[in-house]
């Protein structure tokens, strides 16, 4: 169990409510820092609200989150210096090379590297050089998720929120963003990601939560299940819901 | 500060990178040297024409013989309207406010000789100038430029990706919107530059006052492109996508600078409309007559001039009555030319104040207002060149009458003086105004101008705000 002092990520009875219908409800969890902690759950379980409250791009209905101690609801600017979000689809400036656009999102952010430290960023996430000077409106999915990684690891932030980041990904790439993931926990980073394949959160993730309806009904600490033992537990959930 | 920078050069790239960005500026600086061109042509004819008429004028005065003075005053002269340099840049009303007054005896004459008149086919795109291009052109190009720098993030989901890589909202708003004066600063110096490397080369009149009627010119133009950036901002972040944001835009530009100012001119001329040449000539006509048809009023006047002088005879006045009373019929006649004149102003204040009614929403018409005013080629400035010209034909006019009233005194019959009385008779020679001489007329325009600038700075940040907040 992790407590809220030694949490990067916190929430503390967090809620958001769309017209009345509760898309969260009453979320409590703590992420440490250098853990990756994967939101498991079906559509409109509450996962990308989740990351949306912790990104400070919508306003909680009630309770808070907390990113290194600051409510990004409240100082989102002070909360985003700690945080890197790779969406399902990153989104990249067509126009610009792959080299263009990790340069300038790495800008945004207040830092300024070589572009060889940016080559090396993006070789590290797998992308190949020639590939980096191309211009992304000519990028597959797999490459522009590359470059998405690239991103959070060239700036350097304490924690990765990710939304799906790997959902329609050919196994390959799949399996490629995993280990890069898994390359940046190792080097102390910590992540939230919201995902629906069993099989790589018990592979990336130090710790699963189930979610349903809102609400996070079991977190499970993947060392003490397999894959097919977490499956099962998932779909016991699933099925109490139907 | 550097984040901001950063924005702004990043924006700038984006722009260069957009091929229709790029073809469209490219297109408005060619417009731009192709007016700038058509203006200093057109002031160049005008100059010429203007010198060469007034050489003529002068010829013609000083050798049309021996005459009565009074017959010479009928004849009388021209004059000319100087043309500012800055109408290469506006030319105003240059070409429908006509371009000489005949300063002839008895009559305020209205200008005559208005170029438009003059137009061939095709004349309205002759008369394009680089004031209209930057209102028209520049607008569109601004539009299209800011269309999608929301609705675009959005769309592409950039924008999420941009908020959480820490730039304040504000910022992002403020970088697009500086991203978006800079160009138009760019495309504004570059206008007066390329104005004034070609008003360099005509005669045209330098004003008194250029430094500041310039400043003004970037002042203005910088707060009208503040009011469309803020707005084309504010449309792009309240609409969905790009496409939905320009095809509002288009509609917008349609509507402002196209239809807009039309209805606004119609408006005001069904409302206030012109007033009508032969109308206000006759009443000048009648002004002029009033006092030789009205026996009472000369007998007065005679009987006036007998009691001043202590005389029973005409033939006993120290001058002769007839030179005497042609000068005094002219100043009787003086506060009903006025009065015929100010009745035509009020018909124009009118139409300015309902063309003022109408920029509260279309600033394109202040900004229309406040461009001639600074280029010294609106109505006031022409008023002011009436106004020269008729305290000149006043006074070439006493001096015909005082030749004839006194120094025809000793000649028995007809009285002629000739080309010595003719070179006494001054050109018309005119500075034009210092632009300060019509502030309070170009004030409220220019209050307008602001308040529009600050709502369309709010209008963008709003319309930002309520974009960057996740649930929107």
């Amino acid at each position: 169990m992790v407590s809220g002092s030694d949490a990067l990520l916190q929430a503390e009875g967090l809620a958001k409510t769309y017209d009345g219908e509760p898309a969260l409800d009453g979320l409590d969890l703590a992420v440490a820092a250098g853990e990756i902690f994967c939101l498991l759950g079906a559509n409109g379980a509450g996962k990308s609200t989740t990351i949306g409250l912790f990104l400070g791009l919508i306003k909680p209905t009630a309770g808070r989150a907390l990113v290194a101690g600051v409510d990004p609801a409240r100082d989102r600017l002070a909360a985003s210096r700690h945080l890197a979000y790779i969406p399902e689809q990153v989104a990249l400036y067509p126009q610009l090379s792959g080299l263009e656009n990790l340069d300038h999102f790495v800008r945004l952010s207040g830092r300024r590297l070589t572009p060889s430290a940016l080559l090396e960023h993006l070789s590290d996430a797998g992308l190949p050089q020639d590939a980096a000077r191309r211009k992304t409106r000519t990028y597959s999915k797999g490459m522009r998720q590359k470059v998405g990684i690239a991103i959070a690891a060239a700036r350097d932030a304490d924690a990765l929120l990710l939304d799906e980041p790997m959902s329609g990904l050919d196994p390959s790439a799949a399996n490629a963003f995993a280990r890069q993931l898994i390359a940046l926990k190792e080097a102390g980073k910590t992540a939230l990601m919201a995902t629906h394949d069993i099989f790589r959160a018990k592979m990336i993730g130090d710790r699963v939560g189930i979610m349903r309806a809102g609400r996070l009904v079991d977190v499970i600490a993947t060392a003490d299940v397999d894959a097919a033992r977490l499956e099962e537990i998932y779909l016991s959930h699933m099925a109490e819901e139907a | 500060m550097e984040q901001l920078i950063y924005l702004v050069a990043a924006e700038w790239r984006a722009w260069r990178r957009n091929g229709l960005a790029v073809a469209l500026g490219l297109s408005l600086f060619a417009l731009i040297a192709l007016a700038a061109w058509l203006g200093t042509q057109r002031i160049t004819m005008l100059e010429a024409e203007r010198a060469a008429a007034a050489a003529a004028d002068r010829e013609i005065w000083v050798n049309q013989g021996e005459d009565n003075p009074h017959a010479a005053a009928h004849f009388s002269r021209y004059a000319f309207k100087p043309v500012p340099a800055l109408a290469v840049f506006d030319p105003g009303v240059l070409d429908t406010a006509g371009a000489a007054i005949w300063m002839e005896g008895h009559y305020q004459n209205p200008a005559q000789f208005r170029l438009i008149e003059d137009a061939a086919i095709g004349g309205v795109t002759a008369r394009t100038s680089p004031a209209f291009v930057i209102v028209v052109f520049g607008t569109l190009l601004v539009f299209v430029l800011l269309a999608g720098a929301v609705a675009g993030e959005r769309e592409d989901g950039t924008l999420r990706q941009v908020l959480v890589s820490g730039v304040a909202p504000a910022r992002l708003a403020g970088a697009k919107l500086l991203a978006a004066l800079v160009l138009s600063g760019v495309v504004l110096i570059a206008t007066l530059v390329v104005a004034a490397a070609f008003s360099a080369g005509t005669s045209a009149a330098p004003l008194p006052d250029a430094g500041l009627r310039v400043l003004g010119l970037i002042v203005i133009y910088g707060l009208y492109f503040v009011i469309v950036a803020g707005v084309a901002l504010g449309i792009s972040a309240r609409l969905a996508d790009r496409r939905g944001a320009l095809g509002a835009l288009a509609g917008l530009w349609a509507g402002a600078i196209i239809a807009g100012p039309l209805l606004a001119n119609e408006t005001a001329l069904g409302l206030a409309p012109n007033p009508d040449g032969p109308s206000t000539y006759a009443k000048i006509v009648a002004a002029s007559n009033s006092y030789f048809r009205d026996e009472a009023a000369r007998r007065e006047a005679l009987d006036k001039a007998l009691a001043e002088y202590g005389v029973a005879e005409k033939s006993a006045l120290p001058f002769r009555y007839d030179g005497y009373e042609l000068q005094y019929s002219e100043e009787v006649a003086h506060p009903k030319f006025e009065a015929v004149y100010s009745d035509v102003r009020a018909v124009y204040m009118d139409q300015e104040r309902i063309l003022g009614l109408f920029s509260i929403f279309l600033p394109n018409l202040a900004v229309q207002k406040l461009s001639a005013g600074l280029a010294g080629t609106d109505r006031l400035h022409h008023a002011a060149f009436a106004m020269e010209a008729e305290a000149h034909r006043r006074h070439i006019v006493k001096l015909l009458n005082d030749d004839l009233a006194f120094s025809a005194l000793e000649t028995e019959g007809r009285y002629v003086a000739g080309r010595a009385l003719w070179e006494t008779i001054p050109d018309f020679q005119m500075t034009p105004p210092r632009v300060d001489a019509f502030l309070p007329s170009y004030l409220p325009a220019l209050g307008l101008l602001t308040v529009q600038a600050l709502l369309a700075l709010w209008f963008a940040r709003t319309g930002l705000a309520a974009a960057t907040r996740g649930d929107s």
